[in-house]
C-alpha cells in the first residue's frame, strides 16, 4: 500500500524550456536503466527475498525510485512546456512530438518504449542483488552522461541529486549482499545456494558446519539464524563442498 | 498567490522536503543496520521534524496527504476539497 504525498522528493524549477535536453533525459524515465525499471525491479524482487531487512530495503528503495520517476517526469514536463512549432522542429523534438505532443511517455532516448526486458527478477538472492548493484551503476553512468550534455544549473541540480541517490542505493545493496551471504551460510565464498528456493535440510543441527577448501583454508561456515542453524541443500544437485 | 506568498510557500515546502529526505535516507541506512541506536535516535528526530514541518505547511498552504483535507474550509468562503484544487508538484514555484 502506498499513500501519495503532494510534493517532490527534490525540487525542480526549470526557468528555460529546452526540448533538446528532454530528448536525452527521457532515457532516465523509460530507458533501459531508467527509474521506472528500477522501481519495478526492486518492488518485484522483494517477494522472493527471504531476509526481512533486505525485503524491507527493496521496498524502501523501490518506493524512492517511484519518487524519482516523478522528478524525471517533472524535468521533462518543464523542459517541454510552452513550445512553439519552430522550436520543436529546430530542437529535433519533432520525432517525439508527432507521437506524444508534449505528453510524458516512458521511452528511451532512442525512442524504444519502456520494456520490462531491461530488468530481471530471478528469484535467487545473489543473482538479484548483483543485478541491483549493476543497475545502480548503470543509472549512475547515464546520469554522468546527462551531466556531460547539460549546462543549465536548473536541470543539473536535480540530476545531480538523482545521481547521488544511485551511489547511496549501491552502497545499501552491497551491504545487503553481505548480509545475504552471511545469512545463507557463507562469507568468503560468493555463491553457495539459493536460500529463497533451496530448502533448509537440517534446521536443528547444533553445530555450525564448516566446509574446507584445501587451497584457501576454511571458506564457508553456517551461522546461527534465529537461534537455530540453517543448512541448505542445493536442490540443483550440486554439492556445495565441490561447487568450485 | 503573490510573490511573497509564493516565497513563503516555497520555504515551508523546503522544510518538509529536507526533513522527509533526512528520514528516508536514515531509514535506508537502518534497513541494513537495524541495531544502530544512534541512527534510530536520528530517525526519531527527523520524523518529528517532518511531522512538524508538514503540519506547518498544511495549515497554511494545503494538504500534502489526503488526510490533511480538514484544512480545506476557509473563512468566509464555500468549503471545498483542497486536495483536488491545490497545485501539483510539477508546477513551477513562481517566485
Amino acid at each position: 500500500m502506498w499513500i501519495y504525498e503532494k510534493k517532490l522528493e527534490y525540487p525542480v524549477n526549470i526557468k528555460n524550456p529546452n526540448p533538446a535536453l528532454a530528448k536525452v533525459i527521457i532515457s532516465q524515465l523509460g530507458g533501459p536503466d531508467g527509474e521506472i525499471g528500477a522501481s519495478l525491479r526492486y518492488l518485484s524482487q522483494r517477494f522472493s527475498m527471504p531476509y526481512r531487512e533486505i525485503a524491507g530495503l527493496l521496498t524502501d528503495v523501490g518506493t524512492e525510485e517511484l519518487a524519482h520517476v516523478e522528478i524525471v517526469s517533472t524535468i521533462l514536463y518543464q523542459l517541454t512546456r510552452g513550445m512553439c512549432v519552430e522550436e520543436i522542429k529546430k530542437s529535433g523534438f519533432d520525432t517525439y512530438f508527432v507521437d506524444h505532443t508534449a505528453g510524458i511517455y516512458p521511452q528511451a532516448a532512442s525512442g524504444v518504449p519502456f520494456t520490462a526486458a531491461a530488468l530481471q527478477s530471478k528469484g535467487d538472492i545473489i543473482t538479484d542483488l548483483n543485478e541491483d548493484l549493476a543497475a545502480e551503476q548503470k543509472a549512475r553512468t547515464t546520469y554522468d552522461n546527462i551531466l556531460r550534455l547539460v549546462d543549465d544549473p536548473d536541470v543539473r541540480e536535480p540530476i545531480k541529486f538523482l545521481r547521488a541517490r544511485e551511489i547511496v542505493h549501491y552502497q545499501r545493496f552491497a551491504e545487503a549482499l553481505g548480509i545475504a551471504q552471511e545469512r545463507s551460510g557463507c562469507k568468503t565464498n560468493y555463491y553457495i545456494t539459493n536460500p529463497s528456493f533451496d530448502t533448509g535440510c537440517n534446521p536443528t543441527c547444533p553445530e555450525p558446519q564448516r566446509y574446507t577448501d584445501p587451497n584457501a583454508g576454511e571458506w564457508c561456515e553456517h551461522r546461527p539464524d534465529n537461534n537455530s542453524y540453517r543448512h541448505y541443500r542445493h536442490s540443483a544437485g550440486i554439492d556445495p563442498k565441490r561447487s568450485f | 498567490m503573490n510573490r511573497t506568498e509564493a516565497k513563503s510557500r516555497q520555504n515551508a515546502l523546503r522544510e518538509v522536503q529536507i526533513a522527509s529526505f533526512s528520514a528516508i535516507e536514515t531509514a535506508l541506512y537502518l534497513d541494513t543496520h537495524p541495531y544502530d541506536g544512534e541512527a534510530m535516535a536520528a530517525l526519531k528526530k527527523y520524523c518529528a521534524a517532518r511531522e512538524a514541518a508538514t503540519a506547518a505547511y498544511e495549515s497554511e498552504f494545503g494538504p500534502i496527504t489526503v488526510c490533511a483535507c480538514s484544512t480545506a474550509v476557509e473563512e468566509g468562503s464555500r468549503p471545498y476539497f483542497k486536495w483536488a484544487l491545490s497545485p501539483m508538484p510539477w508546477e513551477i514555484e513562481e517566485c
